[in-house]
């Protein structure tokens, strides 16, 4: 029964530190795929806008804004409170998302052949480029677009 | 207050020539350019060339208002001119190359603005943001600030004034691509999201049998070229590459045309004025206007346009 005790004890110990490595594991992974998750719903919601500035209605145009609006916010916001996200991670998930709806939504506006969509992208480009010197200022990385946000 | 007068003049000049070249195209003139119609009868080429005209007075205008604050050399150059010290050196402003600027700013924001109202598109908004993103650039301190630059990049992408370089731009783009990616891979082509502009590096540009001893890079609108990878530096640092999108901006702002004119006023002689060509004082102002990078920082002279 002595001998047996320091046994217990030490693989209560081992499963205490799987259960923490699991759980910081988890809200980790759990924080990068919301991080991810917000920055490509939020790109979904500009190419809408995109899609929906084009003289020819882009049937997904809408929901895909709406849709990816409300999925971006709801992730931004879980992430806030579980993640402690913080202004440059913030930033960054804007400027990688703004950097996809530039890239995609060149390429869309040339398909719809859409004065007006390019408009928007060209506006996108001037709100990026603001979140670059904003994020510069202080010193954040500034996400590549062939990384994660 | 001349580069303000400056813009009024540009504005109206564009105006009359706009109102002449929808004309010369049968093109209904939209209400707001009645007042203006008053060369109803110039055959299209003629309003071209009345454009280039305007674009060219202003710049030599320009020119010789900065002439008497630059070092006294004989042109054509052989080589740019070192700075005296070790610093760069703003030249002050004056009143001849303000009104120029302002003209030229005037000019290319009514004419871009016109020519985007004829683009069936949603309403007059695309026109009246390409009229006011443009003309902005004569109010000092926001010309001098990056956000400005952001908007101002990304924007000459709608503006047709700009794509007498930008579209150049594209075909050597389109030609020089493959073979830059077989020399340099991905990490030839770069996008300077503060500016809107893309930077192919090498390439044909980069292979001496075709350019000679040239060393240094170019912009033909919002697209860039240097001869190398290894001349690569940071878009918001002090350097080639945000001298080169100093460019972009004088296109974007002063019109496609003095691009070309800054060219032939940088390299070919008579003029071969390199560094002392106003298009160049007016592009370097941007990277002059950025952090000087660790490696140290740039020395030349300038015209404090964008920075």
């Amino acid at each position: 029964m002595n001998a047996a005790k320091p046994w217990l004890l030490h693989a209560a110990d081992d499963m205490l530190c799987w259960i923490v490595e699991a759980v910081v594991c988890f809200v980790e992974k759990l924080c990068q795929f919301l991080i991810l998750a917000a920055a490509v719903a939020l790109a979904a919601a500009i190419l809408g806008l995109v899609a929906a500035s084009a003289a020819i209605p882009v049937p997904l145009a809408l929901p895909s804004m709406i849709g990816g609006a409300t999925i971006a916010f709801a992730a931004l916001l879980v992430a806030k409170i579980l993640c402690e996200l913080g202004m440059c991670r913030f930033l960054g998930v804007l400027v990688w998302a703004l950097k996809w709806s530039i890239v995609l939504g060149a390429v869309l506006s040339l398909l719809l052949a859409s004065a007006g969509s390019i408009f928007v992208v060209v506006v996108c480009g001037g709100i990026v480029s603001m979140l670059i010197r904003s994020m510069t200022a202080r010193s954040c990385a500034i996400p590549h677009l062939l990384g994660l946000p | 207050m001349p580069i303000f007068i400056g813009w009024l003049a540009g504005v109206i000049v564009g105006a009359v020539l706009a109102a002449a070249g929808m004309f010369a195209l049968s093109i209904a003139i939209p209400p707001i350019l009645g007042p203006f119609s008053l060369l109803t009868a110039l055959p299209l080429v003629a309003v071209l060339a009345l454009v280039v005209l305007a674009y060219v007075l202003a710049y030599v205008l320009a020119t010789r208002s900065v002439a008497p604050l630059l070092p006294a050399v004989t042109f054509p150059l052989a080589a740019p001119v070192a700075v005296p010290g070790v610093v760069s050196v703003p030249l002050p402003a004056v009143a001849g190359e303000l009104t120029a600027r302002g003209f030229s700013i005037g000019l290319t924001a009514v004419l871009n603005a016109l020519v985007v109202l004829l683009v069936p598109i949603h309403g007059v908004m695309p026109s009246v943001w390409v009229f006011v993103v443009v003309s902005l650039a004569i109010v000092t301190p926001v010309a001098r600030s990056g956000i400005y630059h952001g908007f101002l990049g990304w924007t000459a992408w709608l503006l047709p004034v700009s794509y007498v370089a930008t579209a150049v731009g594209l075909l050597l783009f389109v030609i020089n691509a493959p073979v830059a990616f077989a020399f340099g891979g991905l990490g030839a082509f770069r996008i300077d999201w503060s500016t809107g502009v893309i930077e192919s590096s090498g390439g044909f540009v980069g292979i001496p049998a075709i350019t000679g001893s040239f060393t240094g890079g170019f912009s033909l609108g919002n697209f860039t070229f240097l001869t190398a990878v290894a001349l690569q530096d940071g878009f918001l640092f002090q350097g080639l590459s945000s001298h080169e999108t100093g460019h972009t901006l004088n296109t974007a702002a002063l019109g496609g045309i003095v691009l070309w004119v800054n060219a032939v006023d940088e390299n070919v002689a008579p003029f071969a004025r390199r560094n002392l060509a106003y298009g160049e004082l007016t592009a370097e102002s941007h990277s002059e206007g950025l952090p000087a990078p660790p490696a140290g920082a740039r020395r030349d002279f300038f015209v404090r346009s964008w920075g």
